[in-house]
């Protein structure tokens, strides 16, 4: 309980709950242990909900400092990144809902490393494929896709992918259905 | 669509829902059906795209993000617990007395008198960045260190000798008066040369970053951010072409930070032929 001296060693070491635990009570030193541990991911995932790159690197502060804030909703034990993904899953959902929504999927489909942006006869068919891939996440509903990544990316069961967006299980369960079926009707159409 | 009664346990098995002896049985299906082994390589593919790696950010951006983060959590207002607030008014009160130690030490005289901050792990009473322009004095040894290519550093007014300045303040925290805490918060000494380091970070002048970011570990080994600006040191070298001193400055951050938040990035440096 007592763990508050001589922590700046221990913090390199710290579990992600003690990190939380710590910034529960309003200690804000672990908060830069933390986002080196997760900021890449945070931001990896705000990339693949299509949140715009000019954006991101606000949003990834913002669920830093929104997860700082709600330390205590932490729940011992809990690994730290599912909490950081379901807060930065609120503050997209959030900020969608507020801004008339612009889309810009075309666009931020061309900042995908994997889809080349080259004339189509330059690339091979698995280029295409991946692009194709991109181009069908981008177009699916908000809530579809935030289910998908998170439960791809994180390696969230849809227990915890369910308990990070507040959501019902079985809600989680068929959303993520829908998502790989609409992506694979998407791909089917563009073969052909 | 899908035709195989299996197909619906497919998705199952690539979200890890089965247990062991249905996942072996779905897999020996998967051998024999075709439709159920290309819904299952469509599976794979999304996973795979959603994990390929996106352009990480540079240590750099990093690094400034995760200074803009600290600065922003301090100077939110939420909730501060009971020493937060105490420090919060002591770097009220040594900030007030930061221009008679400056004014001192322009002055010629002895560096000594330099208030320290009592120093919670985070940075109490962190001022918003663009709140306060790069003061005069600190930016006076750093300029003679890089002697070209100068943008027009931002120098406000050098600060007039004081009378104040005879009376470096020591005055306890706790006797600040009540409403103090709900004061805009100002920036201490350290806070002030740590923004101005970070300042000449982001400007692209990297000589004048790292004078200062050397300054600081000096000036405040006791900072909590003298972590950071250490090894800040060795990223602003890096950026500064200089890649012999930044290798250097990385090994000695590695030799005096055993522990340090940053090791890995400094033992990679510390390492690098070029990056």
């Amino acid at each position: 309980m007592t763990r508050a001296t001589s922590r700046q060693a221990a913090l390199t070491e710290a579990a992600d709950d003690a990190l939380f635990e710590q910034m529960a009570t309003g200690d804000l030193a672990p908060l830069g242990e933390l986002f080196d541990r997760y900021h890449a991911s945070v931001r990896h995932f705000l990339l693949r909900l299509q949140v715009d790159a000019g954006e991101v690197d606000d949003l990834v502060q913002e669920t830093f400092l929104t997860a700082s804030r709600a330390a205590g909703a932490f729940t011992p034990g809990a690994p730290g990144r599912p909490f950081l993904f379901g807060v930065a899953a609120q503050l997209v959902r959030r900020r969608r809902r507020g801004f008339a929504r612009l889309r810009r999927m075309l666009e931020s489909l061309g900042r995908h490393p994997s889809a080349p942006s080259t004339s189509p006869a330059d690339r091979t068919e698995a280029d295409q494929r991946t692009a194709a891939l991109y181009a069908a996440i981008a177009k699916l509903s908000d809530r579809h896709r935030e289910v998908l990544i998170m439960a791809e990316l994180g390696e969230m069961s849809g227990v915890e992918v369910a308990s990070a967006l507040g959501l019902p299980p079985g809600t989680v369960w068929r959303r993520l259905s829908e998502a790989r079926a609409e992506l694979a009707r998407r791909l089917k159409g563009m073969q052909s | 669509m899908s035709t195989c009664p299996q197909s619906n346990l497919i998705e199952a098995l690539h979200d890890g829902r089965l247990g062991p002896t249905e996942a072996a049985s779905c897999e020996r299906h998967l051998r024999t059906c075709p439709e159920c082994a290309a819904r299952q390589r469509h599976l794979a593919a999304v996973r795979e795209a959603v994990r390929a790696p996106v352009d990480p950010p540079t240590p750099l951006a990093h690094q400034r993000a995760r200074n803009a983060l600290l600065r922003a959590a301090v100077a939110e207002p939420h909730a501060p617990p009971r020493h937060r607030r105490l420090a919060l008014v002591a770097g009220v009160f040594f900030a007030a007395s930061a221009l008679a130690g400056v004014s001192l030490w322009r002055a010629g005289a002895p560096p000594a008198p330099l208030p320290e901050l009592p120093a919670p792990p985070v940075a109490p009473s962190e001022a918003p960045k663009e709140s306060r322009p790069v003061h005069a004095a600190s930016n006076a040894p750093a300029s003679a260190a890089l002697p070209s290519s100068l943008p027009a550093p931002r120098v406000v007014a050098p600060p007039k000798p004081r009378r104040v300045a005879s009376r470096p303040a020591v005055a306890p925290p706790t006797t600040a008066p009540a409403s103090a805490p709900e004061a805009p918060p100002r920036a201490s000494p350290a806070s002030r040369d740590f923004a101005a380091a970070m300042d000449a970070l982001a400007a692209g002048d990297f000589g004048v970053a790292a004078t200062r970011f050397v300054d600081f570990t000096a000036k405040y080994p006791g900072d909590p951010r003298s972590d950071e600006a250490a090894y800040l040191v060795a990223i602003t070298l890096q950026r500064a072409g200089q890649t012999e001193n930044a290798r250097t400055a990385a090994q000695r951050y590695l030799r005096d930070r055993p522990d340090g938040a940053h090791r890995t990035q400094a033992a990679k440096i510390a390492g690098a032929e070029d990056r």
